[in-house]
């Protein structure tokens, strides 16, 4: 009896021990998965410019032929207003050619996946729309479009749209088909059936689609920036060179790679939000991993 | 009918080619000629017909020089590849010159290819400017090339309108048809050996507002450039290739259509009217000496100081040096 109940007092009193000990082991495991994850691509940024910088001063490599990474990073932190302010012009471009894309892409996939006709008629178009260079068309762009944010904007669109669309195409067409006939039988319609299976279905496609999608979407508008404008982190650039100011176009290819990047990150942060039960699968890999 | 023409082909490339390694061959005998790499500022063009022309008359040979030519795939390519030593060399601008001395580049002019300005600042007749105030309001373009704010400041300043009156827009490599589409008004940086022949030959009447006359000081348009420390190390040889460029221009000025000859037969792609009228119109601008004048690029290099394009400017001995007077 008091071995029992001595025993059901330890059950009692270990549990919570227990749950407590468990949630410990929960968040170490969760900051050693982020340590994992964000260690080894900062020790390898930090060995590629210790290279990069011995290699200058070994070799007396010019500067205008290649800056080191100290003298960059003067640049980054002393024109760090005219920088920043550029950013946000070529930042804005970015987004609003994104959300454009976005719309316009996720709204042609849907057509495309319902009706076999529009996939027959449009679908080569948005392959081939993805062959022609865009450095080849950014001048008549500008010439349609006009000098102004548009331009740029229509340009980082027309990259965004191709990995969009056939993204989702693909990820409409993935959802279970038995999960699909199971809705029918049960009298679901074709509509329902879209909302409820294929949209959930094809949303970590959608998110891939997006996430190479608005990293390279960057290379539009600084392209668009290239022929014509006065504005923006690509105009900079192509300014600082013929002024020979080789060290403010590295920084502002720094400022170029930290936006995509960050671009990069964003879309994965709202897929980590917008769906949990990829959430559950990534941290059983990470756990599977450990 | 085919193997015919083949063969007439055939024939014609190895007669070239025995041309080409015989002028070279006799030569070669007497004594090894000294590799050199030239290259242009810019894809070859009518600005560089005295240069085909030492080519093609074999004055760089005769000199005892193989010279190499490249094309660079960017006009600002040739001033660093220049101070690299990967070039030994090349065609630049005067105000490149200077742009790459005041941020610590190796570089200076030793001799003249163009040696007046070219650049303007352009427009339609139709478009009813006549003056620079004129421009007041309207949307300017412009060529990326470093300078084109102090230019359109200077030349609007001279008539009492600021540059806060003109919208600029840069039209990137779109300056004819931005102009004969009229989404902009003028446009800075078009030459008028070039824009000015292609927008004529669309049938539309140009004005221009050249730098010089208001107030911009007269420029070289086009240098040879050279690194310090190949001139150091090679001052005999890089003497011998301004001189024989300096042959190259006499021969343009006294035989332009010996010239032109030269440059169509090494570029036959460039064999067209666009290029025989835009020759025609550089003629009078090609340098007619390589001695270059210490207070030109005094003046220019104290006017790009003050216009801020660069920090301060840079002492005339470190732009140019005179290697055959």
């Amino acid at each position: 009896m008091s071995v029992l109940r001595a025993a059901q007092g330890d059950r009692a009193g270990a549990a919570p021990a227990n749950l407590h000990r468990r949630a410990g082991v929960g968040a170490g495991t969760r900051l050693r998965a982020y340590a994992a994850r964000v260690v080894p691509p900062l020790v390898l940024l930090g060995v590629i410019l210790a290279g990069w910088e011995a290699a200058v001063r070994v070799f007396d490599i010019p500067f205008y032929i290649l800056p080191a990474p100290s003298r960059i990073a003067g640049v980054l932190a002393g024109d760090r207003a005219l920088l920043l302010g550029e950013a946000a012009v070529t930042l804005g471009e970015v987004l609003l050619g994104f959300a454009i894309a976005f719309v316009v892409g996720v709204v042609l996939a849907l057509a495309i996946f319902s009706s076999r006709t529009v996939e027959r008629a449009v679908y080569p178009l948005v392959i081939a729309s993805q062959t022609v260079p865009v450095f080849a068309i950014a001048p008549l762009l500008v010439v349609w479009f006009g000098y102004g944010t548009l331009s740029k904007i229509v340009m980082a669109a027309l990259i965004v749209f191709f990995p969009i669309v056939v993204n989702t195409v693909d990820g409409l067409r993935a959802a279970d088909p038995d999960m699909v006939n199971l809705l029918r039988i049960l009298g679901a319609g074709p509509a329902e059936i879209v909302r409820r299976v294929r949209v959930p279905a094809a949303l970590p496609f959608v998110f891939s689609g997006t996430r190479i999608a608005i990293a390279t979407s960057v290379i539009g508008a600084v392209i668009g920036e290239w022929v014509g404008s006065t504005r923006g982190l690509g105009y900079l650039m192509i300014h600082a060179n013929a002024q020979l100011h080789v060290d403010l176009v590295f920084a502002v290819i720094v400022y170029l790679s930290v936006m995509a990047t960050a671009l990069f990150w964003t879309v994965s942060l709202v897929e980590w939000a917008a769906l949990p039960w990829r959430r559950a699968e990534t941290a059983a890999q990470a756990e599977g991993e450990v | 009918m085919r193997i015919a023409r083949r063969h007439l082909i055939a024939g014609g490339a190895a007669a070239a080619l025995a041309g080409t390694l015989g002028a070279g061959g006799r030569t070669a005998a007497a004594a090894p000629r000294t590799p050199l790499t030239f290259m242009l500022d810019w894809f070859p063009n009518p600005d560089h017909v005295p240069l085909y022309a030492a080519l093609g008359a074999g004055y760089f040979t005769q000199a005892g020089l193989n010279v190499n030519l490249e094309v660079p795939a960017n006009a600002d390519d040739p001033l660093k590849l220049v101070a690299a030593r990967k070039v030994d060399v090349a065609v630049n601008y005067e105000s490149g010159v200077i742009f790459a001395r005041a941020q610590g580049l190796p570089v200076r002019s030793i001799g003249l290819v163009v040696s007046q300005p070219l650049t303007t600042v352009m427009f339609l007749k139709s478009s009813g400017i006549r003056r620079p105030r004129d421009l007041a309001g309207r949307r300017v373009g412009f060529a990326v090339s470093g300078l084109e704010e102090a230019l359109i400041d200077q030349i609007l300043r001279s008539d009492g309108v600021s540059k806060a009156n003109v919208t600029l827009v840069n039209v990137g490599f779109d300056i004819v048809p931005a102009l004969l589409s009229r989404k902009i008004d003028a446009v800075v940086g078009a030459y008028r050996n070039v824009e000015r022949i292609q927008i004529e030959m669309q049938g539309q009447a140009v004005g221009m507002f050249a730098p010089e006359r208001y107030g911009v000081p007269p420029f070289y348009e086009l240098v040879l450039i050279a690194g310090d420390a190949a001139i150091a190390a090679r001052r005999d040889v890089l003497a011998r290739f301004v001189r024989a460029a300096g042959r190259g221009l006499a021969l343009t000025a006294a035989h332009p259509d010996e010239a032109f000859k030269h440059y169509v037969r090494l570029n036959p792609k460039l064999d067209d009217t666009f290029n025989r009228r835009s020759f025609e119109a550089t003629l009078p601008a090609y340098a007619r000496s390589q001695h270059q004048l210490r207070e030109r690029w005094a003046a220019f290099s104290g006017w790009m100081a003050a216009q801020k394009v660069i920090p301060s400017a840079v002492p005339a001995d470190q732009l140019y040096t005179n290697l055959a007077p």
